[in-house]
């Protein structure tokens, strides 16, 4: 599905491209700036393989949209990087083929053993959600969190996102684990045909519980969400946890004085979605927010997709952007940029956060109340037996 | 042996010779190309005058892709006529070219109003490659240029001397600029940025006459009386196809060549695409010509499927540009010009553009969008655009099209959900 919607994308925007060069001149990597359209555009179409130049620069795009932005003629550039990489995807550099090899569910045996190991390590991160890990049955229920990956997040984000939930008693269901893997990652590689099957399998899970809305906390899960929406058909309100954060907000009561916090927009929330006030909207409540400039090289990425293959750059990439930051501590939106970031900000003493997390220190004091209480009343029960 | 020849080295014939090439091995395919330039981003001319493109990102394919493609490509000639009768287009007395297949793509020429002086040397068109460097060349030795003419070309145009160290007097016939492609609101917007940009913009005031001092034109005599002293007058008053070498070939022409929706003439092997060509429309029953560079590609790839004898048909799309005017991205869709917007039938929701800085604007006919326009912030035009062909019913969602965060992609959700479940 993600192959036939693409090309036929794809082959529209190389009609509508004029050839303006917009799109590399926006482009946050440095080996834009010799790359040629007419180069560019023949690589996308023609059957044989391109130049040297073309796939070490398809390689490294990272599809974060910032030249869809500048396009005049509204043309996707990301998206026809990316169908010049399905063809690439044999080639893929070794560190890339690493962070995807046990996400999935259809994995080998050995893969399958090495995929137990491997998350054998980062059991104690998923806590006392271990338990929805890639599980198979479901309930039915209005609201679902689709985590994914994150559940193993370093963040703990994941866990104070369902505590705020529990707080407010809502029904709901959680859809993660490596198995539930949003297949965005495999996507971007150029892997379309695995991206689809993965996305087989969660539409199976998200039929399964019937959600009314749907909660994701990174831009890969949204993304995959909403192509799940747009071409599987899936009926149901697609919120980010900011959004659905935002909606509830006015309930929940926020304490604690306000910091100074630099914000870090997400390429696929702030810029392909338009998403970029909805953090700042509800950060506004817990903090006080400082900007840093967005020009090229100085690029939004966390590097997300990109350190895996090449540590020399994505360090690069990050100090530069480090370096603009003026306040003590930066928040993120979306998991996948904190899990990116922090260890470059622990570098420069810079203490990152994300939304979720200051909310809920925002709350914290009221939830461990809560939980106190509720204790409480388990044991005087208990007693009365 | 079939000889496929293509005249014309832009958009339509060099798609069309690479659709060919694509289904056909064999055959000879022959590009008569008029310039001297081989095909380059005709769009990308402004961006070359304003200094960000150079000359050598103009090319829109790879140096030696003709070479590959075995498409031979005769450059700087032009065809004095065609000859349907003994399949031949005529070059000059010596040089006669037999084809098989003929594709016309020749595109436009800009139109100049039939006004005194017009032949002088320092007045210019901007179309072709050669006009972008006369134009260069002409505007160091005048302080003060004259642009004809306030559409997006116009605009541009000016901008990009401006840049040059020139000053620049807009004159502009009409009311407001852009008419026809911009929306009232973005037209004052512009008007704004172009007075930040100390660009000299008249409305309701054009060219009356042109006066010269040893062939060379010295000043404008405008239709206020007012007189512009100036050594460079550029006219983008638009374009009409270009035909004028087929006039007694027994092609029938009108605006400009008239072709079916296979893009054949009245010639079985004879065939037009791109500006050049006028197709029939089955919706209104009239020949319309589409002219634009996306269209241009589409006509071209049509045309070259019938070429090579598979059926294939071209029908007039909906009208979609999408363009930066000033830097600041603009997209229209469908029909936008003030004759439809004043009629009954149709409804009318745009954005306060006091208010907003992104405008945006909506024409709804039968709780259809049958047009719409979207000035800086443009992210639903793709997700707009589908809808209007596929004629979705907004009626529900009339009150939130304007929100900044109303999500089109929505709509069509609802929709595939509703087809999968009747599926």
């Amino acid at each position: 599905m993600f192959k036939e919607n693409l090309e036929k994308e794809v082959s529209e925007f190389l009609k509508q491209c004029t050839g303006c060069g917009k799109c590399m001149k926006a482009c946050p990597l440095p080996e834009s700036d010799q790359m040629l359209i007419r180069s560019l555009n023949y690589a996308t179409y023609k059957k044989s393989l391109p130049t040297a130049k073309t796939i070490e620069f398809a390689q490294k795009c990272i599809q974060c949209g910032a030249c869809n932005i500048e396009c005049p003629a509204n043309c996707h550039r990301e998206k026809m990087m990316l169908w010049l990489k399905t063809r690439l995807s044999n080639s893929l550099p070794k560190g890339y083929k690493n962070a995807l090899k046990y996400k999935g569910s259809r994995l080998s045996f050995f893969q399958k053993i090495g995929r137990y190991f491997a998350l054998k390590k980062l059991e104690p991160v998923a806590g006392e959600l271990k338990k929805h890990v890639d599980k198979k049955d479901f309930k039915e229920t209005p609201l679902l969190f689709y985590l994914g990956d994150s559940i193993y997040s370093p963040s703990l984000a994941q866990h104070k996102l369902i505590a705020i939930a529990e707080y407010m008693n809502k029904d709901f269901e959680i859809l993660a684990g490596y198995k539930y893997s949003n297949g965005i990652q495999h996507y971007y590689a150029g892997l379309l045909d695995e991206a689809d099957k993965m996305h087989d399998v969660l539409y199976d899970a998200v039929l399964k519980v019937n959600p009314a809305t749907v909660v994701t906390i990174t831009g890969e899960d949204y993304e995959a969400m909403k192509h799940l929406q747009k071409h599987w058909g899936l009926n149901f309100i697609l919120k980010t946890a900011t959004e659905w954060l935002l909606d509830n907000v006015n309930k929940l009561n926020l304490k604690g004085e306000k910091q100074k916090v630099t914000f870090h927009d997400s390429c696929i929330l702030g810029r392909k979605e338009n998403k970029k006030a909805l953090p700042r909207e509800l950060l506004d409540k817990v903090c006080t927010i400082v900007d840093i400039p967005q020009d090229k090289g100085l690029c939004l990425c966390c590097g997300f997709l990109r350190g895996e293959h090449e540590p020399d750059s994505l360090q690069r990439m990050q100090t530069k952007k480090l370096e603009q930051v003026k306040t003590k501590n930066m928040s993120v939106e979306c998991i996948n940029c904190w899990n990116k970031l922090a260890p470059a900000a622990e570098q420069k003493n810079i203490k990152l956060t994300d939304v979720i997390s200051l909310v809920y220190s925002a709350l914290e004091e009221e939830i461990k109340e809560e939980q106190a209480k509720e204790a409480e009343q388990i044991r005087e029960e208990d007693m009365e037996e | 042996m079939t000889h496929y020849v293509i005249i014309g080295c832009g958009n339509a014939g060099v798609t069309a010779a690479e659709t060919i090439r694509k289904h056909d091995k064999k055959n000879k395919i022959t590009i008569v190309n008029g310039e001297n330039k081989p095909f380059y981003f005709r769009s990308g001319l402004v961006e070359f005058l304003k200094k960000e493109l150079e000359e050598e990102r103009l090319l829109a394919r790879p140096k030696k892709f003709f070479e590959l493609k075995r498409i031979d490509v005769l450059d700087g000639i032009k065809v004095q006529k065609v000859v349907p009768e003994t399949k031949q287009i005529i070059i000059d007395k010596d040089n006669i070219i037999k084809y098989d297949k003929l594709l016309i793509a020749t595109g436009a020429v800009p139109k100049i109003p039939e006004i005194k002086g017009t032949e002088l040397r320092g007045v210019k068109t901007c179309r072709t490659f050669i006009d972008a460097l006369d134009i260069m060349e002409l505007a160091k030795h005048s302080r003060h240029v004259v642009v004809v003419g306030g559409g997006i070309l116009g605009i541009e145009l000016a901008d990009a001397l401006t840049k040059r160290n020139n000053k620049v007097t807009i004159l502009e016939k009409e009311a407001k600029l852009g008419t026809g492609l911009m929306d009232p609101c973005t037209a004052i917007r512009v008007l704004e940025d172009l007075n930040r940009r100390r660009i000299d913009v008249r409305l309701r005031e054009t060219v009356k006459e042109l006066r010269g001092k040893e062939g060379h034109v010295s000043e404008v005599r405008t239709t206020k009386g007012k007189i512009i002293k100036t050594n460079l007058v550029i006219f983008c008053t638009g374009s009409s196809p270009n035909t004028s070498f087929l006039s007694g070939s027994g092609i029938h022409t009108d605006e400009g060549i008239i072709v079916d929706n296979n893009l054949r003439t009245n010639y079985s092997e004879i065939y037009a695409a791109g500006d050049v060509a006028q197709i029939n429309d089955p919706d209104s029953g009239n020949h319309i010509i589409r002219p634009g560079w996306y269209e241009s590609a589409n006509m071209g790839e049509t045309a070259a499927m019938n070429m090579i004898g598979e059926d294939s048909k071209y029908y007039p799309a909906i009208r979609y540009r999408s363009t930066a005017i000033l830097g600041v991205p603009y997209t229209c869709i469908g029909e936008i010009s003030p004759r439809v917007r004043s009629r009954k039938e149709y409804e009318v929701l745009h954005s306060n553009c006091k208010k907003t800085d992104d405008h945006k604007l909506f024409i709804i006919k039968n709780n259809r969008i049958v047009g719409a326009s979207f000035f800086k912030d443009r992210r639903c035009a793709l997700a707009v655009k589908e809808l209007v062909e596929k004629g979705t019913d907004v009626s529900g969602v009339k009150k939130q099209l304007l929100d900044p965060g109303f999500d089109f992609d929505y709509l069509l959700i609802k929709q595939r959900a509703e087809i999968r479940n009747e599926e």
